[in-house]
């Protein structure tokens, strides 16, 4: 992005790391409006402002001739005037810079008084106004250190939403310090003299101390700003309006107020539900049903089945195993292997060697390379006059999805003696097969929405925690940590604390990036000699197998190859453990 | 076994279990104490297998009463009529590729002799469709291995990747299947070879006195470049001892395949290229001989077929899709159309009131009997008042209306092979088929063509026709005309053909040109037609006595044409819905299915799948009843790319809460609905922000 050179040249260069992040603090907070701020401001300018015009006595116009930055700064409805008078405002500036992108720090800039009265005044008109150039401010944003400056503000206002606006309000409040006086508005407008700034930060400084104001402001921003598009647009807009670059506007509300379910608490509540749909739910899978003799015909033709649809498939594919037992008891001999894609223990071996006893009890093959395996079976497989069934459960699901294990089965299905029906899940099954699968296994499709849960295929908690980022549910976060521990000895337990010591302080430390921090496995060895929790390696290592049995510690190896030990917890969780643990 | 095998949960061990041979018995024991669940499956199983025992895969049709010889006749029709085409497409296919495999035969066997120090290769050019290819190798393989003791190795790019695998997997390919052949008594202890060690391979081979060991690379654009490169110099390398030749599927060019290759191994390379036939020209043969021939027992309606055509060109699917949906439209009609008993021979048994019923349901009766009955015939009507009313005469005329499917076939074939011949429509034979499926032949167009010709064509043309009458055309298996009709017809020709013949040698010893009354002046008739008609005026003038005589045979041949290039619509022949199967649903739903949409459906209206009484859709936003991922869903549905889960918990609260009573209960429905969205692919967790997940689906 050009602009953003300009940015980086024109700032005074005095200390080189902080101007990177600022830079990439302004990235990623001005990219996000480029696209849409520009447009509709300058269209909807013209008429919005005349309207303030009016509103707005001269006190304004003293205002603007000195403080144009911060008028514009304000929130929404007040800012146009000042950024209209203005005469050196040049009209393509809000491509620069995009509005900040928290909608309701906007409320908390920094507000002279006698604008801050005006807010009281109109506050009809103000809101008619907002509403129609939502994105007016866009152009208002001038500067990274304006931008802290309303973090700040934010920060004491909204009392910290959440605990990971920390970092944020950190470097808001390194950047704002860093800039006092700098003369960071040349990043535009080289042509604009430094007086301003100086009156600027002045401002913006007394600003910070009169908060008070914002509050209702704030609540008819956020009306005007709400994230959600319009109804009713065409996918491909849909998809566009909701892909914008740049930060989401999602709140900053966590789940932790929230207790979590265990897994005992999850079986003991499902256990006692009454599913609603359940006579419904038996009725389709009644009416799928009915296709079995259709699916059997199918299958005996040399045609796979594939069931699709939403709702797990693996009943309905039990029946008919079952349906297939029955219905060919006379005669043919047929075997039906069930194979389970969702097992996550899945080797293709495993099914092979099977297959291999479905075919052949007492015939052993050699656990051998499985596409050798394939044609060892087949090729016993055509001596025999077995009908062989395989029938796979979830054939999309992830230890399954594999080219190679695919092409295993489809080898299988196009031998005229096996017949073979899956189940898939996705909506995007089909698009694990190219053309010569396809055409080995000879598919025909079903819509088999079936609406039963998927009790046995998923393991519900453990897949929540970790789409939520949360593993360490696993052994019930504090609880089984002090489990764990309780039935280790004193050593162990030392040498925990200490570990959870460590990353609490490198938490501190390093204000989490997103990754898990960890400690160096070495660095650690040496504290815990030190501290005599341990003589030797060997020991300390036989600690550590304890904690890695117990998945309580996990260990990673970063870019340069050194082994860093950390713990799958958050960080509350673990201030709550080392309490425990020092109490 | 996983570790969620709580106690207290009726999971059985095979629910995770990777994989296991199914015994219902044992599982009936297993399970004698069995859930809710399990005893009203076994209801619904009873149920079906009650139907069942009728015919092992067939099921009795109007509603179960249909007898069960019907069923069975349906069935032995279904094999009969299959196994006739499903051979003639077989034959077809080898025949296809005949051609090809004979030239390289006698390729690899003069390469032997001719190439001492390089190895010989044959690339075959298959064409980008890789499913078809897989049918070109196996017939190179079996008519290879055939012609001489040889041994032959498949490689495709997905099995092989290293060198060294590559190797061992063609040893593997050549030892294995000898051992099997003998019982594993081969192996031989005395040399200890590595796996992939040549000399095994060189060690087997020698006592079989083999001439050729043949490597396919059936997609050699898959292969690594530098395994290629480093493959060709080591298996030449081993040629004195081990009879190599190399065999490639290649579906770009030779060329492309050389600049992959370095210029080592290029010259190590004694090749010769051969072209596979096309794609489209053995689906144009299979078309003629299994779709459109006349002996074919079920005709195929003109939009399915064209349906299955453009599946064909515009999703490349291959030969075999459209063997299978050929197979799947005869296997639907005979499953599931009742009156396709009545193809099979006469002595039926006497046949239900529900097929006389249904009989007189098709449309093709109704037709038939408004045709009757404006007729005007006395004799007509009454016949029209006894298909009506009498079952027994109805049952008695039904013989003869089968026969009127072959005269009506072979109709249709003769008048579409005469527009071929006249010029007047041209395209792929199968294009055309489908056409006159459902427009008819436009005979028009056939004698404004006949009209335009000059002697020697108009005699060319009426060899032609005559010969379509006479000797048939084999390629559709068209049998010679029968019936008088024909005959008197053939007859007419025939005297046209003399005279037009006496007046042309007529004309030439005169040495005139003879000219028609349609005939324009100029030869070049592709000006505007109005030019042509102005022009036309003037020319009758001036026509000689020749020309008028030319101008009566043509007329002659044209009205002779008008009335046998005529072809009714399938649907006015009486009983053709027995014979005919034109249903595009299951086909269409059964070869491409559209998972995307039907998911959208189920969890945007479940109501639709349900059909619950709580959860009918009024309009008014997500129902508090919907199963939780539908309304996780339709909640996704206006998220922005991140998803605040906290916030979705919260609306999701909303929603259920009253409903659910409990909140642990409604965020245990939350939590089955975020699995099964990310499941299903909707969501992945997303480290931007704490508590978020990421959108991964817009539909």
């Amino acid at each position: 992005m050009p602009p953003k050179k300009v940015n980086a040249e024109g700032s005074p260069a005095e200390d080189q790391s902080r101007l990177r992040r600022k830079r990439s603090h302004l990235e990623v907070e001005a990219s996000p409006e480029d696209v849409d701020a520009t447009a509709p401001a300058k269209r909807r300018r013209g008429s919005v402002n005349s309207l303030h015009q009016n509103v707005e006595s001269g006190a304004s116009e003293s205002i603007n001739g000195t403080s144009n930055q911060n008028g514009t700064s304000d929130s929404g409805e007040h800012s146009e005037p000042g950024l209209e008078i203005a005469p050196q405002e040049p009209t393509t500036t809000p491509r620069k810079r995009g509005r900040p992108p928290k909608a309701a720090s906007q409320g908390n800039t920094p507000t002279p008084k006698a604008k801050r009265q005006r807010a009281f005044q109109t506050p009809t008109k103000g809101l008619v106004a907002d509403d129609s150039t939502p994105r007016r401010q866009a152009g208002a944003d001038r500067s990274a250190r304006r931008k802290s400056a309303r973090a700040l503000i934010e920060q004491v206002v909204g009392d910290g939403d959440s605990d990971d606006q920390d970092d944020e309000d950190a470097l808001a409040r390194e950047i704002y310090e860093s800039s006092e006086g700098e003369a960071d508005d040349e990043i535009f407008q080289s042509a604009k003299s430094s007086k301003e700034q100086a009156g600027e930060d002045g401002l913006a400084g007394s600003a910070t101390e009169q908060p008070a104001v914002t509050p209702t402001k704030r609540r008819a921003r956020k009306k005007a700003r709400s994230p959600t598009p319009p109804r009713d647009l065409p996918p491909h807009e849909l998809y566009f309006a909701q892909n914008k670059p740049g930060r989401p506007k999602t709140s900053n509300n966590t789940l932790a107020s929230v207790d979590l379910l265990t897994h005992d608490e999850y079986f003991k509540i499902l256990n006692e539900r009454e599913e609603k749909h359940h006579g419904d739910i038996q009725y389709l899978e009644s009416l799928h049903a009915e296709s079995f003799p259709q699916w059997a015909f199918e299958l005996a033709e040399g045609f796979s089945l594939c069931l699709y649809g939403y709702g797990s498939k693996r009943h309905l594919l039990q029946k008919f195993a079952k349906h297939l037992h029955s219905s060919s008891s006379k005669g043919k001999l047929r075997k039906i292997v069930m194979v389970n894609g969702y097992a996550s223990t899945m080797t293709m071996r495993e099914i092979l060697s099977t297959v291999a006893v479905a075919v052949d009890p007492k015939r052993r093959i050699p656990t051998t390379q499985p596409a050798a395996m394939v044609q060892n079976i087949l090729a016993h497989l055509s001596t025999t006059n077995i009908v062989l069934t395989i029938i796979v459960n979830s054939i999309d699901a992830v230890p399954l999805r594999k080219l190679g294990h695919q092409s295993v089965l489809a080898q299988l299905a196009s031998h005229p003696q096996v017949g073979l029906a899956c189940s898939a899940d996705t909506p995007d099954f089909s698009l694990l097969w190219d053309i010569g699968l396809r055409s080995a296994f000879n598919f025909t499709f079903h819509d088999c929405t079936t609406f039963s849960p998927f009790t046995v295929e998923l393991n519900v908690v453990d897949d929540v925690h970790e789409l939520l980022g949360r593993k360490a549910h696993r052994v019930n976060g504090r609880e089984g940590v002090a489990f764990v521990l309780r039935s280790l000895p004193d050593n162990a337990k030392n040498l925990f604390q200490l570990i959870v010591g460590e990353i609490l302080i490198a938490m501190e430390e390093e204000a989490s990036d997103g990754d898990e921090v960890g400690v160096e496995y070495r660095m650690l060895y040496n504290k815990s000699v030190e501290e005599f929790i341990c003589s030797s390696e060997m020991a300390f290592r036989t600690l550590l197998k304890e904690f890695h049995d117990h998945q309580i510690i996990t260990s990673r190896k970063d870019a340069l190859g050194t082994e860093l030990l950390s713990v799958p917890f958050r960080k509350d969780e673990l201030e709550a453990i080392l309490e425990d643990l020092t109490a | 076994m996983t570790k969620n095998n709580e106690p207290g949960q009726a999971f059985s061990q095979e629910d995770h279990q990777v994989a296991y041979v199914f015994d219902p018995n044992e599982e009936e024991n297993r399970q004698q104490h069995a859930s809710k669940r399990r005893r009203v499956s076994k209801q619904i199983k009873a149920a079906t297998t009650n139907a069942e025992p009728a015919s092992p895969s067939f099921v009795s049709l109007f509603n179960g009463v249909e007898k069960i010889e019907f069923v069975q006749a349906r069935e032995e029709l279904f094999r009969e009529s299959w196994e006739r085409v499903d051979s003639r497409i077989q034959n077809a296919l080898r025949e296809s590729n005949s051609a090809t495999l004979d030239e390289v035969a006698a390729f690899v066997s003069e390469a032997q002799a001719e190439s001492y120090d390089k190895i010989p290769s044959v690339f075959i050019r298959t064409g980008s469709n890789i499913a078809s290819q897989n049918l070109l190798f196996e017939q190179l393989s079996d008519c290879l291995q055939g012609s001489t003791s040889s041994k032959f190795v498949r490689l495709r790019s997905s099995e092989v990747t290293t060198l060294k695998s590559t190797l061992k997997r063609i040893i593997q390919d050549v030892t294995r299947r000898d051992i099997e052949d003998e019982e594993e008594d081969e192996i031989q202890p005395h040399t200890k070879h590595l796996d992939y060690d040549l000399e095994a391979l060189r060690a087997f081979i020698k006592p079989e006195a083999c001439d050729h060991v043949f490597v396919a690379f059936e997609d050699s654009e898959g292969f690594d470049s530098t395994l290629l490169s480093d493959l060709i110099p080591l298996l030449n390398s081993w040629r004195p001892r081990i009879p190599f030749t190399l065999l490639f599927g290649i579906a770009t060019s030779v060329e492309l395949l050389q600049a992959r290759l370095l210029k080592t191994a290029c010259q190590q390379i004694y090749g010769a290229q051969f072209d596979a036939v096309q794609t489209d020209a053995i689906l144009e043969a299979i078309f003629k001989i299994a779709v459109s021939a006349s002996d074919v027992p079920l005709r195929l309606g003109s939009p399915l077929l064209k349906s299955m055509l453009d599946r064909q060109r515009d999703q490349m699917a291959g030969i075999q899709a459209f063997i299978s949906s050929l197979k799947y439209a005869y296997m639907c009609h005979f499953y599931a159309n009742p009156l396709s008993s009545l193809m099979g021979s006469p002595l039926q048994p006497q046949l239900q009131p529900e097929h006389i019923e249904s009989i007189r349901n098709t449309h093709s009766f109704r037709n038939h009997v408004e045709r009757l009955i404006d007729s005007d015939d006395a004799g007509e009507l009454s016949n029209a008042q006894s298909l009506l009313e009498n079952d027994t005469s109805l049952a008695d005329q039904i013989e003869g209306a089968m026969k009127e499917k072959q005269r009506w076939v072979n109709g249709l074939l003769r008048s579409l092979l005469i527009a071929v011949a006249s010029g007047a429509v041209d395209g792929d034979f199968s294009t055309l088929y489908c056409r006159a499926m459902v427009e008819g032949i436009d005979e028009s167009e056939v004698t404004e063509q006949v009209r335009r010709m000059d002697v020697p064509k108009l005699l060319a043309f009426i060899r032609q026709v005559l010969s379509i009458f006479q000797i048939g055309e084999p390629t559709v298996n068209l049998s010679p005309y029968e019936g008088d009709d024909d005959l008197f017809f053939e007859l007419a020709l025939k005297k046209l053909q003399d005279g037009i013949e006496s007046l042309g040698k007529l004309a030439q010893e005169k040495s005139i040109t003879l000219r028609s009354k349609y005939m324009g002046q100029t030869k070049v008739m592709r000006t505007t037609v109005i030019a042509q008609r102005v022009q036309l005026s003037r020319d009758s003038a001036a026509l000689s006595d020749e020309d008028k005589q030319y101008t009566d045979y043509v007329d002659e041949l044209t009205k002779l044409l008008q009335r046998h290039v005529t072809v009714l619509p399938v649907s006015h022949i009486f009983l053709s819905e027995c014979w005919t199967y034109d249903s595009m649903s299951p086909a269409r739903d059964v070869f491409v299915p559209r998972p995307r949409a039907t998911f959208e459906r189920s969890l945007t209206r479940p109501h639709d799948y349900l059909s619950c009484s709580c959860c009918k859709d009024n309009g008014g936003g997500i129902q508090s009843t919907l199963p939780a991922t539908s309304i996780l869903y339709q909640l996704y549905l206006e998220t922005g790319s991140l998803v605040n889960v906290a916030d979705l918990w919260t609306a999701f609260l909303d929603i259920v809460g009253e409903e659910e009573g409990d909140e642990r209960k409604v965020l245990l429905l939350f939590y089955r609905g975020m699995a099964e969205l990310r499941t299903l692919g909707f969501v992945k967790s997303s480290k931007k922000k704490v508590d978020h997940i990421a959108k991964l689906k817009w539909l």
